[in-house]
């Protein structure tokens, strides 16, 4: 076999290869991303018809439990955790990236959130009670709580 | 990509090749002009500056509200850090569009943008994913001319493999 034939077969070998190793990889995120919340590299061109409402409440030192929206929060929810997907979550909404996205992204917020409120000195948690509704089926409740919080020493 | 007349890859190369060569081949080897790629990239300029923007006049970055990389061990930003990332990426999607280095700022786009996508999951729409899907395709082009990639950009007919743009294309299609 010549110098440029076995090139050739080389050439077309390595490009067989990449083919399937690309398709692979395509197959394998596809697969994978069915079982994650946010299916990262599995996306669906399609939304889904999705729906959830929370009701979030700050759980007090007495046991205590206050919605965050009801107006004696020393703090916004909406300006505290900022992020466009869960603004006035207390409203039922779409959840175009699916109901398990939402479920996902607002454990993590009461996790983020319980840490910065220093100028709360009551709260000790935050609580979610979610209702979903998944492509019309439903509702299905959630229930979330962040971990608890060591109150601020009263100066 | 463009109506511009093809031609084959150099006559000599031609000549050198198998004298039967198969109409895939032919036409996946055709080069043509980088023109419409040209187009392409700088209203891809615009719209980077447009993606940007609302980061770019924020009082508050993305790492300072409530965010979520899109893997845990991603290096998050510092907020100035951010803010400056942002604002090149602006620099670049100008460039972009007006044609000044374009092959550099689009590289330098692509890496900006994919990167602050990646900082934060809560921000992913899929026209953002789109975006990066085309930075990278349009990275890969040459640009039209040396320095240009306007419209009519000087030396973008001198062609380069359409097998390029074409595999572009097809990505983008792939995506949809």
């Amino acid at each position: 076999v010549s110098g440029s034939g076995r090139w050739r077969t080389w050439r077309r070998a390595g490009a067989v290869a990449v083919l399937v190793g690309a398709l692979a990889v395509h197959g394998t995120l596809l697969v994978r991303g069915g079982s994650d919340p946010h299916k990262l590299f599995g996306f669906r061109p399609f939304n889904e018809s999705d729906t959830w409402q929370a009701e979030i409440v700050r759980v007090g030192a007495d046991g205590s439990r206050r919605a965050v929206h009801d107006g004696t929060w020393a703090y916004d929810w909406d300006d505290l955790v900022g992020a466009r997907k869960l603004r006035s979550p207390w409203r039922g909404q779409h959840a175009p990236a699916g109901a398990d996205a939402v479920v996902d992204f607002l454990d993590r917020a009461l996790h983020w959130a319980i840490e910065r409120i220093p100028d709360d000195r009551d709260t000790v948690a935050l609580e979610a009670t979610v209702v979903l509704t998944r492509n019309g089926r439903g509702p299905e409740v959630v229930s979330l709580r962040s971990p608890e919080r060591a109150l601020p020493e009263r100066p | 990509v463009s109506t511009t007349t093809l031609r084959p890859v150099g006559g000599d190369a031609a000549s050198r090749g198998p004298k039967r060569r198969s109409r895939l081949v032919e036409v996946v080897e055709r080069r043509g002009s980088m023109r419409a790629v040209g187009l392409l990239r700088a209203l891809l300029g615009l719209i980077v500056i447009r993606h940007l923007w609302p980061d770019l006049v924020a009082e508050v970055t993305a790492v300072e509200r409530f965010h979520v990389p899109w893997w845990s061990w991603l290096p998050v930003p510092s907020a100035g850090a951010y803010r400056a990332l942002v604002v090149l990426g602006v620099v670049a999607g100008a460039a972009m569009a007006i044609g000044l280095a374009s092959r550099v700022a689009t590289t330098t786009a692509l890496v900006t943008v994919t990167y602050l996508v990646f900082v934060d999951m809560t921000a992913f729409a899929h026209n953002r994913g789109f975006l990066v899907w085309l930075l990278f395709g349009v990275a890969l082009l040459p640009s039209a001319g040396r320095c240009r990639s306007t419209p009519g950009g000087r030396g973008g007919v001198a062609g380069t493999p359409r097998r390029t743009a074409r595999s572009g294309r097809c990505s983008c299609c792939g995506w949809w």
